[in-house]
């Protein structure tokens, strides 16, 4: 499993920024390359990738088929395609692919507004100490989330919260700002300090120039950050399973290891939930590619 | 510039959903890690100081103890495996003619990722199946039959299946640090290589590997960050087993805390986790200062 | 025909008796003009946490009858009607009293708190379901005996094929199929330690009725289920080492267990029960242990095979074993009750109206609506009913005849009294011991310990005085 949001938020490393804003391949103009062997390097790639999705593939081809099909003929092509398993398993996920986009329609707005603002005030506002909160923070960037878990679980717990969706908004709110705030100061102290200036002679006020001026300026930081984010809520597993006990308000990731009961196990249902389960961030990968390849390397770096 | 101070209360405004959900969310569960570790703190019971007794306790734990091997070999297996087949496919991707083709298959490499883990885990929860596995069926299909088995079900093999998920391991965020690294590397010195005849592996190994230090290092140390405190994974494939052949120490915190009741205990293996983390994380970044100081 | 004046309402997860409950309603209706019942399956996924909401929250729009297999402790809250009072009224649809329509030992045993708290109206059992295609094929009978079972299973294996299909992940061992091994073993091999930890005169718990005649008869398989066990005398048993895990007794039992396993398939610890089923279903495997609720289910999908892969199927009881150094009774089995129905407290005269209905469903008539619709309807029962005189279709009464062990086992030691951390600790040492990592004398060490260590937890837990005769736990 990829880390879970936690996880990611414990690592640090070298502040390189141009390296995340390097890895467009595609920018760099033709220079003279130098090349292994043509043939070579294709056959490699190819093979790597084909075994590299094969899993993938296979995921695909099953899920049309029937147990009967898959242990007569496990490489055949489903004969005849059920395609009324994507039915069976998306009404089986449905609950569960719901309670996850609530929870992230509410967070991922949440920490983009409140990182910027905090972003903004420690860039671009002058106060007594600004750097010490933001070395704050940025501290908070080695804590592991091994550290935080039993005790966020007792704090959630105190507060009522356990088997709410409060028990899930609220961390991942404050959990995804650390990020959040790092990358939107890093940015908003990297813009020219006229820009800033003219407006301000203009007579506009702080919460002014952060409307008009900061905040469209960061819409690449804040899709990278909402990349970050949407993709913590959707694949964090430990999190909603010790706090979500009501399976009707439990979230995806969770519930797809529970669903696949609900079949009797037969696979090729099971298999389609799970490729249903994938599509939503396979749409947002397609949609926002940039920014997701920026996102989860900048994840790593951690400006 | 003249640094007018701005009024309090709009720094305030701005500051104060942030700073008070991270102070709630974030610093009081960290202080609380901290301080509960030295307790006698078990389920519907008030925590009660004991000083070292947890670690004591640690110390004699057996299953801990156990587990400790299992989690070395992770350790190794993933930062050999972020070495090596990223780094080659980085390599390979860079080496076409083609930018278009590098970008298409740049993008297919990643698609993996994309992927919820927790699909990927299933999915390779179904790959090992002892019975309709995909794994197994390759192996018949090559005339290998006889090795088929339930891959996550014996000891001897149930680690290495959970080191072998994701293989041939090309894919997904080292691919990209790699190859961010790689075009850093200026077409300067890849065109002073070509005059100077020095190309090929040996270019590879000559000047791209020491130009690449920082990422590998950046990526060693997110490696061994993110593998001791993953068993979010272990958990749904094995649960620690057979036995005790997949246990680690973090799904051992996860089982004391929330099967076994205990969370002063499981706070104080989190304490130690911590520490461990912490240390590489300190080492990574001497061992950098020595790199640059020797650059 | 006056209006309905009163309502009846049913709640359940029960989706196999789904048209039976609602043939048997409006059959009800027909007799009781004034009487609307109504009927709400519910999926089990938040059917526990609506039937919270709804007892007592919802008043009299609460249900008035449920499964109330997902309601531990609601009747010691006062929740439910005890329905003892009842059990001797005269049931209307048989003209006799209630409780001779019933299955009065199923409802001694159940007892909740020495109250009736619900009326179970099936049960659930395991047995060995086999594949008679592959018997009739190798010249196979059904085996009479553990050890006549053992040697089908190598001729078995001789020819070719995998004897067992076993789950044998942690679940499994916790509440899966290795669990139920295990547990009638233990029950087997234990049944002469229930004197030794049954509650005596002057216990909090103690029972005249139940244990003052009580003898230990390891002849008779059932004579001791009605017994209390007191759990400060059994822990006491362990933590005074009067009951020892590593001595003669455990180590048998668990070699046998290790000498069964030899024929279940490589490397079962990584299957689930899904596995395990597949493997037979495909005809790899020749025998299953498994519940009463699959019959339905391997029906259904047996049909759905391609018509080369069917193959015939039964099922047999787990056989006695008999050669063992120790007395060893039969085993028992490994079960309990399935639809289990409570009643709400309401109102005395809603109460009776219930009560009427209830007797209606449990009596012969009554029940056999629920069998018939869910036979028409193919739906799975989950085990044999409980109501005297229901009929089962001829072809399906070989089916179900296996399973008569009626799972009253005693003493389980898989952990000690359910205490997670001594679960979990038992699994490991004994999926070690059975991948042959360990040895049965290392083994038995551990399982010793680990059993010794859990009994100052359990203490703890449930803030015990370890004296039997104050009742001290949080009921």
């Amino acid at each position: 499993m990829r880390p879970s949001r936690d996880a990611r938020r414990a690592g640090f490393g070298p502040i390189q920024r141009s390296e995340v804003h390097a890895t467009n391949v595609e920018k760099r103009g033709s220079r003279s390359r130098p090349r292994l062997s043509d043939v070579l390097c294709w056959t490699a790639l190819l093979i790597l990738l084909g075994m590299s999705l094969l899993p993938f593939a296979m995921m695909l081809l099953l899920s049309l088929k029937t147990n009967a099909d898959i242990f007569t003929r496990f490489w055949g092509l489903p004969q005849p395609a059920r395609w009324d398993f994507y039915r069976e398993a998306a009404v089986a996920l449905r609950g569960y692919l719901l309670n996850t986009l609530i929870v992230t329609v509410v967070v991922v707005p949440g920490v983009l507004l409140f990182s910027s603002l905090a972003g903004y005030a420690l860039a671009r506002l002058h106060f007594r100490g600004r750097d010490e909160v933001f070395a704050l923070i940025v501290a908070l960037m080695v804590v592991p989330g091994i550290l935080t878990l039993i005790p966020t679980y007792a704090l959630v717990q105190s507060m009522g919260l356990l088997n709410t969706r409060w028990a899930l908004i609220l961390p991942y709110l404050a959990g995804g700002q650390v990020l959040g705030v790092v990358l939107c100061r890093t940015f908003f102290a990297s813009l020219p300090d006229e820009l800033f200036e003219a407006m301000r002679l203009d007579g506009a006020g702080d919460f002014q120039i952060y409307r008009y001026l900061a905040l469209p300026l960061s819409l690449p930081t804040l899709a990278t950050i909402a990349i970050m984010s949407t993709l913590g809520i959707y694949n964090d597993y430990i999190w909603p399973l010790v706090t979500i006990s009501d399976s009707n308000l439990q979230t995806f990731t969770v519930g797809v290891t529970r669903f696949a009961g609900e079949f009797n196990l037969d696979y090729g249902p099971t298999l389609a939930g799970y490729v249903i389960g994938s599509l939503p961030l396979i749409v947002l990968f397609a949609i926002g590619m940039r920014a997701f390849v920026q996102g989860v390397t900048s994840g790593a770096l951690k400006a | 510039m003249n640094p007018r101070r701005t009024p309090i209360v709009v720094v305030a405004l701005m500051l104060a959903p942030t700073l008070i959900l991270l102070a709630l969310f974030n610093y009081y569960p960290a202080v609380l890690g901290l301080s509960r570790a030295f307790t006698r703190w078990e389920m519907g019971e008030d925590p009660r100081w004991i000083g070292m007794g947890n670690f004591v306790a640690m110390w004699h734990d057996e299953f801990l103890r156990l587990s400790l091997r299992n989690l070395f070999m992770l350790l190794v297996a993933n930062v050999l495996k972020t070495l090596t087949m990223p780094l080659l496919v980085a390599e390979l991707l860079m080496s076409l003619r083609s930018l278009r083709w590098q970008y298409i298959l740049r993008t297919a490499f990643i698609l993996p990722m994309v992927v919820p883990g927790m699909v990927t885990m299933l999915l390779w929860s179904f790959i090992y199946d002892g019975s309709v596995g995909l794994l197994n069926q390759v192996l018949e299909a090559a005339g290998m039959g006889a090795l088929a088995r339930s891959w996550l079900g014996e000891s001897a093999t149930a680690l290495w299946a959970i080191i072998g998920i994701g293989f041939p391991w090309a894919g997904g965020l080292a691919l990209l640090i790699y190859l961010a690294g790689l075009n850093q590397i200026s077409g300067d010195v890849w065109d002073s290589c070509q005059v100077d005849g020095v190309s090929g592996l040996k270019r590879v190994w000559y000047v791209d590997l020491p130009l690449l230090l920082p990422q590998a290092r950046l990526l060693v140390i997110l490696t061994l960050i993110g593998t001791m405190q993953d068993f979010g994974s272990i958990l749904i494939l094995t649960g620690g087993g057979p036995g005790l052949a997949t246990h680690v120490p973090a799904l051992h915190m996860y089982f004391q805390a929330f099967r076994f009741g205990h969370y002063g205990y499981a706070a104080a293996i989190g304490l130690t986790l911590f520490i461990a983390i912490f240390a590489l994380s300190l080492l990574n970044l001497l061992w950098g200062r020595r790199l640059e100081k020797l650059a | 025909m006056s209006q309905p004046s009163t309502v009846i309402f049913l709640a359940t997860v029960s989706g196999n008796y789904r048209e039976g409950f609602q043939r048997l309603a409006r059959e009800y209706e027909r007799l009781h003009p004034s009487v609307q019942v109504k009927i709400q399956v519910m999926p089990v996924n938040g059917y526990e946490t609506w039937l919270r909401t709804q007892i007592p929250g919802a008043g009299d729009r609460a249900p008035d009858l449920f499964n109330a297999n997902y309601a531990w402790g609601m009747y010691e809250k006062g929740l439910l009607v005890n329905l003892a009072s009842y059990l001797s009224w005269r049931n209307p649809y048989t003209g006799k009293a209630w409780i001779e329509g019933l299955n009065p030992q199923f409802i001694e045993k159940y007892k909740t708190a020495g109250g009736v708290s619900f009326i179970p109206v099936d049960f659930v059992e395991i047995a060995f379901y086999y594949n008679v295609t592959l018997f009739h094929r190798l010249g196979l009978q059904t085996p009479r005996t553990w050890e006549g079972m053992l040697n089908i299973a190598e001729r078995i294996r001789a020819a070719g094929y995998l004897p067992f299909a076993v789950p044998g992940n942690a679940d499994s061992y916790w509440s899966g199929t290795v669990g139920w091994i295990v547990r009638f073993f233990t029950d087997a091999y234990t049944r002469e330690w229930v004197p030794l930890v049954m509650s005596r005169p002057g216990d909090w718990d103690y029972d005249p009725a139940r244990n003052a005649r009580f003898r230990l008869n390891l002849s008779d398989p059932y004579n001791d289920s009605l017994v209390i066990i007191n759990s400060e005398r059994l822990l006491d048993a362990v933590r005074r080492r009067v009951i020892r895990f590593d001595g003669e007794r455990f180590a048998e039992l668990y070699a046998r267990i290790k000498a069964f396993s030899r024929y279940w398939q490589r490397g079962f610890h990584g299957a689930n029960s899904g596995t395990a089923y597949n493997l037979f279903l495909t005809g790899r495997a020749a025998i299953l242990l498994e519940g009463s609720w699959l019959i339905g289910d391997l029906m259904q999908d047996m049909a759905d095979l391609p018509p080369r892969a069917r193959f015939e199927w039964g099922v047999f009881a787990v056989p006695p074993l008999t050669t063992s150094r120790f007395h060893i009774p039969p085993f028992r089995g490994v079960g309990g009750p399935g639809l289990v129905l409570g009643v709400v407290k309401k109102n005395p005269q809603q109460t009776e109206r219930v009560v009427d209905f209830l007797m209606f469903l449990t009596s012969p008539q009554g029940a056999q609506i629920l069998v018939d619709e869910a036979v028409r309807h193919r739906r799975p029962l989950s085990g044999p009913m409980l109501i005297p005189g229901v009929k089962l279709p001829p072809e399906l009464q070989s089916y179900y005849r296996p399973f008569e062990g009626r799972g009253f086992e005693k003493l389980s030691f898989r952990g000690l009294m359910d205490e997670q951390e001594s679960i979990w600790q038992w699994t490991v040492w004994a999926q070690r011991y059975m991948e042959g990592r360990v040895s049965l004398q290392e083994f038995l060490k551990r399982y010793q310990r680990l059993m010794e260590e859990a009994v100052p937890r359990i203490v703890s837990l449930q803030k015990l005085d370890m004296n039997p005769r104050t009742k001290d736990t949080p009921s």
